[in-house]
């Protein structure tokens, strides 16, 4: 199944804003930073392969439900299952209800935070990106537009919208993204020295 | 579950989004199926990849503009400088385009509203299609107005004046905010918003320009400005109107729908176009949101009596 632009437009608006919140949740859980994306990215799937939006009431409640449910079928996957782990699933309700600082702030500054994401791209791939969202030219008029090949100007694209994913993933503040991608690839390393089997 | 660690997978699902960007082939749209179908968490990735791609279409109605927050990179040799300005297309945003010693650019692009901080605390906020040369020196800080228009909010230095020059005409600003326009060469706009301005032509006296005061200069002749009349004093309409594309709207005061689609036409790649002279020619009043030349053009039929045609990807007025 694709994702077409209403429920792109609906994740982004009812889901994204909750991220960081529900990660923070995650953190406090002690979760490793890789599991978290893990939890995550399987999150959104349940999101968006249940429900239609429209039975979706809350959206916040029922992101953390999800990502709860995930974590639940981690463990029962896993074969010895510790004390503290269960305890780690506690706090569901208090997450869902406690308001982070991040939240108003994400709802009243939404703009702001993603001019700050954008200014923060590397500057070619900023400056196509601009052209795609803020001119709003399709690939093949940036490309007309810069003289840049229609494939380099995709590959820019691409990487915009990875830079933001990460960003996005701490709310935009501060805009991480090198650290984190640095964090991933350490761990990454970690793995495969380990020889454990997510290396590769 | 597949061995890749979810990075792996959310390069992967910003890839495919950055493809369905551009639109999908048949083939591509099976490549994809089976891509999702590899693995649970690449379904969540590639829907967090469109939500992030759809959401940063809002980019579209960034008020105060992207706020350049690193100087861009200086190219160290002619030759990669070259390389760069063959790589971004002919004067590419903030390029240097002499390496030493020379001015550095600034050019936005159609809808792009950016704020630009400058070395000594001053700041100018550029309206889309607009292209300056800044150029700081130990007794003076000038900014060259190639086209466009900038609002300039000047850090006072009593030792080093702030100069805007633009062929033949040079504007000191002591303090204050000051606002050059000039969408085309033919004529040249200086507005002292607050704070006051002196503006010179060629070596004759300058005009003093106190705060809240407009000058209109033509050019009669190439790279020559004259004033065509006395400085105007606006009221406190007219300097919010004047300002409103930075907050990504225009007004407009009995302007001819002509001019609205030319300014239209800076925020918005997508055309507004008149049938006939006789169209363009009548007038307009309003405050609109200058991404969205659909409902200007819709709000313009209702008020002038006329059609709203699309062709292609034109927004065409027509008599009714």
């Amino acid at each position: 199944m694709g994702i077409g632009d209403d429920r792109a437009v609906w994740l982004a608006q009812n889901i994204l804003p909750h991220e960081p919140a529900v990660r923070n949740w995650l953190r406090k859980a002690r979760h490793a930073e890789p599991d978290i994306d893990d939890i995550v990215q399987e999150t959104y799937a349940r999101l968006v392969s249940s429900v239609s939006p429209d039975a979706v009431r809350n959206p916040r409640a029922y992101m953390f439900r999800t990502a709860h449910s995930v974590v639940a079928d981690r463990f029962r996957r896993k074969s010895v299952v510790s004390i503290s782990d269960m305890s780690e699933i506690d706090g569901l309700g208090a997450a869902v209800e406690t308001l982070t600082p991040e939240d108003h702030v994400g709802a009243r500054n939404d703009l702001a935070v993603l001019s700050a994401m954008i200014a923060d791209l590397p500057d070619k791939t900023r400056r196509v990106f601009m052209l795609s969202r803020v001119s709003g030219l399709s690939q093949k008029a940036v490309a007309a537009r810069t003289g840049i090949p229609e494939s380099t100007v995709e590959k820019h694209i691409a990487k915009a919208f990875r830079l933001l994913m990460a960003a996005y993933a701490d709310g935009g503040y501060n805009v991480p993204v090198t650290s984190r991608e640095r964090v991933t690839n350490k761990e990454r390393r970690k793995a495969h020295d380990r020889g454990d089997e997510r290396g590769h | 579950m597949t061995g890749e660690t979810s990075a792996d997978i959310d390069r992967q699902a910003a890839a495919w989004a950055a493809r369905f960007d551009r639109d999908l082939s048949a083939p591509e749209e099976a490549l994809l199926e089976d891509w999702l179908s590899g693995d649970a968490r690449r379904l969540g990735a590639y829907a967090r990849a469109r939500a992030v791609a759809e959401h940063s279409r809002r980019a579209a109605g960034l008020a105060g503009g992207i706020v350049e927050r690193r100087p861009a990179p200086v190219s160290l040799s002619r030759r990669s400088l070259a390389a760069s300005l063959v790589a971004l297309g002919v004067g590419g945003a903030a390029v240097a385009t002499a390496v030493f010693r020379g001015p550095r650019f600034y050019e936005t692009e159609i809808g792009e509203v950016r704020d630009v901080e400058l070395p000594d605390g001053s700041r100018m906020t550029l309206s889309p299609l607009t292209r300056v040369g800044v150029r700081y020196r130990d007794d003076n800080r000038e900014v060259m107005m190639e086209i466009g228009e900038a609002l300039f909010t000047v850090a006072d230095e009593m030792q080093r004046p702030f100069l805007i020059t633009t062929d033949n005409v040079t504007v000191a600003a002591v303090g204050g905010r000051l606002l050059m326009k000039r969408l085309h060469p033919s004529s040249l706009e200086v507005t002292a918003l607050d704070g006051t301005a002196q503006v010179r032509l060629d070596s004759d006296a300058p005009t003093r320009l106190e705060a809240g005061q407009q000058l209109n200069l033509a050019q009669r002749r190439a790279q020559t400005y004259a004033r065509i009349e006395p400085a105007q004093s606006l009221n406190e309409t007219e300097v919010e109107r004047a300002l409103a594309w930075r907050d990504g709207q225009l007004a407009f005061h009995n302007d001819t729908l002509r001019d609205a689609t030319v300014a239209f036409s800076r925020f918005s790649a997508r055309q507004i176009e008149v049938s006939e002279p006789a169209v363009g020619a009548l007038r307009i009043t309003g405050l609109f949101d200058a991404r969205d030349p659909l409902t200007f053009a819709y709000a313009a039929a209702v008020s002038l009596d006329l059609r709203v045609s699309m062709l292609d990807d034109r927004i065409v007025l027509f008599p009714a």
